[in-house]
């Protein structure tokens, strides 16, 4: 069901060129330097440690590993994490 | 974003949980709307801030969970309530300061006017008191420009005003007008400017009206400004006979110029009684200090004039003026005055009144010129208490003085 719409969504997204981050929820990540990363449309922090920060998306999860890992803000929706990154990974 | 001016008027409080799945509370909380920022492992427990608005929900958040919420640190204006009320008295008595240096600021205390030298000081400030700034006035009661303006319109002799305000002194700056010099130009005749008699003429320009030994009264033409073609009648006869036009035979207008000495006479009078009362200072005196408050008077040095016959006062005060009236302090000189009855011969008397009377003369002749012919008359009758004199004294100066030609 979930998946069919996401289907109808993604046709409907490529017919009318609608931006995909509003329409599917996607993640916009925006990574400035290695130092700071702005990430919108997540769904919660999994697991939070120092060198391990993993972030809860619409499909599967962003893993961050890196050294002094802080979340600089944390809002709804959108999140700021600063530290020094070694690894930025999509998983399933 | 912590140390921000608007978190801190409402407080901030850096917490810090334990246990197992703090990501979740952090989860639960920013998902209710909590606003969560600095989170930072320490250790096993994690540490963030939160606003002191939320932390209430936060707790229940995370009692439901079975955690505890530790606070470490706590920012915010509110925690300085307890510094206001210890130091009240400090912060209202800065408070106080400030608002009298504001409203004694904003007030004129100075007004200077400067630049000017043929006007009166006091014309130019009694105009800017016209349009609101005199010293005392609040610096809302008038706008500098507009004084500019007043003054500007007011006085016609002025060419140029700048109100400068610096803090509370006033300075009005004016530059005069340079007037057109009124020395004659035009055709013009040279007049007596007094009775006498003409000892001595000299003729630049113009025709002579006059001779040495002439009587002339006031206003007499001494030399014209109107020449008249030599033996005109003749030649105009000639003239109209070869048919050459009228324009030649007409008396044509010059600026006449040039100097006429002349006798002329002064008077003076002068008197003196045979028995005179002067007032001398004794040399007794008394001083009286007080000080001005708007109306009110206070004393500070009482100085008793009930001992002294006759008194004279000197006052002097500096005071300033503000909008609550004149402030400042004076104080009073009291001298103790006698008087002095001297008995004058008649002689005496004569000489005095003979030495006064030539002086009203002289005053009026001027310092430079010499006095000839000085007659002296006594007018007053022997049985007179006072004696009085008639002087009357010649005198040689130029009473030549230009006047325009009034056209027909």
């Amino acid at each position: 069901m979930s998946k069919r719409r996401e289907v109808i969504n993604k046709i409907m997204t490529d017919i009318f060129e609608i931006p995909k981050d509003l329409v599917l929820d996607l993640p916009k990540i925006t990574i400035i330097g290695r130092n700071e990363l702005y990430l919108e449309n997540h769904r919660g922090i999994i697991e939070y440690n120092l060198n391990r920060l993993r972030i809860n998306l619409v499909r599967g999860f962003l893993e961050i590993e890196g050294k002094d890992l802080m979340i600089k803000a944390l809002l709804a929706e959108e999140m700021s994490i600063v530290g020094e990154f070694y690894v930025i990974r999509f998983m399933d | 974003m912590a140390g921000n001016f608007f978190d801190l008027v409402g407080g901030v409080k850096k917490v810090r949980i334990g246990g197992k799945k703090q990501e979740k509370i952090v989860n639960m909380a920013s998902a209710r709307g909590i606003y969560i920022w600095g989170i930072k492992k320490n250790g096993d427990k994690m540490e963030f801030k939160v606003r002191s608005s939320g932390f209430e929900a936060l707790r229940n958040i995370a009692a439901e969970n079975g955690h505890e919420v530790e606070v470490v640190e706590e920012k915010g204006f509110y925690l300085l309530r307890g510094i206001v009320k210890r130091r009240l008295g400090f912060i209202i008595g800065a408070l106080v300061f400030v608002l009298t240096l504001y409203l004694l600021s904003s007030f004129v205390w100075v007004l200077e006017v400067s630049g000017n030298s043929k006007i009166d000081k006091n014309r130019i400030i009694i105009t800017a008191a016209k349009y609101g700034l005199y010293e005392g006035a609040p610096k809302w009661n008038f706008k500098g420009s507009e004084v500019e303006e007043g003054i500007l319109k007011d006085l016609d002799e002025l060419s140029y005003v700048k109100v400068d305000i610096e803090g509370v002194k006033v300075n009005i700056q004016v530059v005069e007008k340079i007037m057109p010099d009124k020395t004659v130009t035009e055709p013009c005749h040279i007049v007596a400017a007094k009775d006498g008699i003409v000892d001595d003429i000299l003729v630049l320009q113009g025709q002579p009206n006059v001779k040495i030994g002439d009587v002339v009264a006031k206003g007499d033409i001494l030399i014209s400004g109107i020449i008249f073609p030599e033996d005109q009648v003749i030649s105009g006869i000639e003239n109209e006979s070869e048919g050459v036009s009228d324009e030649e035979l007409k008396p044509w207008t010059v600026r006449a110029r040039g100097e006429v000495k002349a006798r002329v006479w002064y008077e003076g009078y002068g008197e003196c009684p045979l028995k005179k009362e002067t007032l001398i200072m004794t040399g007794n005196k008394k001083k009286k200090v007080y000080i001005i408050a708007g109306d009110r008077i206070f004393n500070l040095k009482k100085g008793n004039d009930s001992g002294f016959k006759m008194v004279k006062k000197e006052i002097r005060e500096n005071s300033i003026n503000t909008p609550w009236g004149k402030i400042g302090i004076g104080t009073e000189n009291l001298y103790e005055q006698a008087k002095k009855v001297t008995l004058y011969s008649d002689k005496e008397a004569f000489k005095i009144a003979r030495k006064k009377a030539l002086d009203v003369i002289k005053k009026e002749v001027g310092k430079d010129k010499e006095l000839l012919k000085i007659k002296f008359e006594v007018v007053s009758a022997p049985s007179d208490s006072l004696v009085r004199v008639k002087a009357e004294a010649e005198v040689i100066e130029d009473i030549a003085v230009p006047q325009p030609i009034i056209s027909r």
